[in-house]
């Protein structure tokens, strides 16, 4: 017997198979005493299943046994709260964004001061070249530095104080 | 289970990044042209008349006193304003005999070369400090003096 007919037989018995199918079967049954001790032995088979399917019950009622789980759950330990992580581990994750921000700042700053772009004041920022391209003619500067004014003077060579150093000089020179 | 990649070092970048191209960025802002005003101011003890001559105004007066110079009297004889080009010279004609040769220069640095009848006379060469005036002037006849006076008017 082919597989294919051992399962339409199964089929057949189970009664799955249209009316024709089964008229056909039946009739094929009938007649191949191979194929009737087969459907005996699954008769028998599904029988002995149907009669000895075990029966798995809750000892319990259902309102007792659901009672439990929840009286199990209810009287568990409340979970612990993650301690207070202090004020340096909540400000830690700014640290990396803040001290990055203030090395740019101090960068900025410090290259700023140096390169004149502040204006600042001091004295080596201003350093001024004054040079008198004619012989005839000597210069002096001065910077006032309460009216922020820079002086260039020439005057011809023969009239240059000796006292007058040719050099910058801060409010002590008058001009006249 | 995979870790979330931190956004820390990535951000960090960027702003190494935005503050590298900020102070990078002044250089350019540096080597910007120059505005510049000029003044030939005429300066003696004797008053000359209102109707010819204008006089400077007072506050700028009190501070050429504060410099000190010691003329009584402050007469504007010219002024000019112009723009210097980044790198680049500009010619002020302050009357026929005194022209102011500006120069922009890198630094920020200014030059300013006096040329008198046509004969360069001085040359000064000093960093920008802001605010600050700077003059170039001699002496005249019978006690007299002059001196041109230059301003930044505001870098553009």
């Amino acid at each position: 017997m082919k597989p294919e007919q051992e399962l339409e037989l199964q089929a057949y018995l189970d009664g799955e198979l249209s009316e024709r199918a089964a008229r056909r079967v039946a009739d094929w049954m009938a007649m191949d005493p191979e194929a009737q001790a087969l459907a005996a032995e699954l008769r028998m088979t599904k029988t002995a299943l149907a009669g000895n399917d075990p029966e798995l019950a809750v000892p319990e009622s259902r309102d007792f046994y659901w009672s439990k789980i929840r009286r199990v759950i209810e009287s568990a330990p409340p979970a612990e709260p993650n301690p207070d992580p202090g004020w340096l581990v909540a400000w830690r994750k700014y640290l990396v964004p803040l001290s990055s921000l203030a090395l740019v700042a101090i960068l900025a700053i410090g290259i700023a001061r140096f390169s004149g772009i502040t204006g600042s004041r001091d004295p080596w920022m201003n350093l001024t070249e004054v040079e008198s391209l004619s012989e005839h003619i000597a210069s002096h500067t001065f910077r006032s530095r309460s009216e922020n004014v820079f002086v260039v003077w020439i005057s011809p060579q023969d009239q240059v104080p000796e006292e007058t150093p040719a050099t910058e000089e801060e409010d002590d020179i008058v001009i006249q | 289970m995979n870790r979330a990649h931190s956004p820390w070092p990535r951000l960090l970048l960027r702003i190494l990044a935005a503050g590298l191209a900020t102070v990078l960025g002044t250089g350019p802002l540096m080597a910007a042209e120059l505005k510049l005003e000029l003044r030939l101011i005429w300066c003696t003890n004797e008053k000359l008349p209102h109707d010819k001559h204008k006089e400077v105004d007072p506050a700028t007066v009190e501070k050429f006193r504060k410099v000190p110079f010691k003329w009584k009297y402050y007469y504007e004889i010219n002024r000019m304003t112009g723009t210097v080009p980044s790198r680049g010279t500009k010619p002020f004609k302050m009357s026929d005999k005194c022209t102011i040769e500006i120069t922009e220069m890198a630094g920020p640095k200014v030059e300013a070369k006096l040329i008198g009848e046509g004969r360069p006379v001085v040359k000064a060469t000093k960093n920008l400090a802001p605010g600050e005036w700077t003059t170039i002037g001699g002496d005249d006849k019978d006690g007299a003096g002059w001196f041109v006076l230059i301003t930044e008017l505001g870098e553009k």
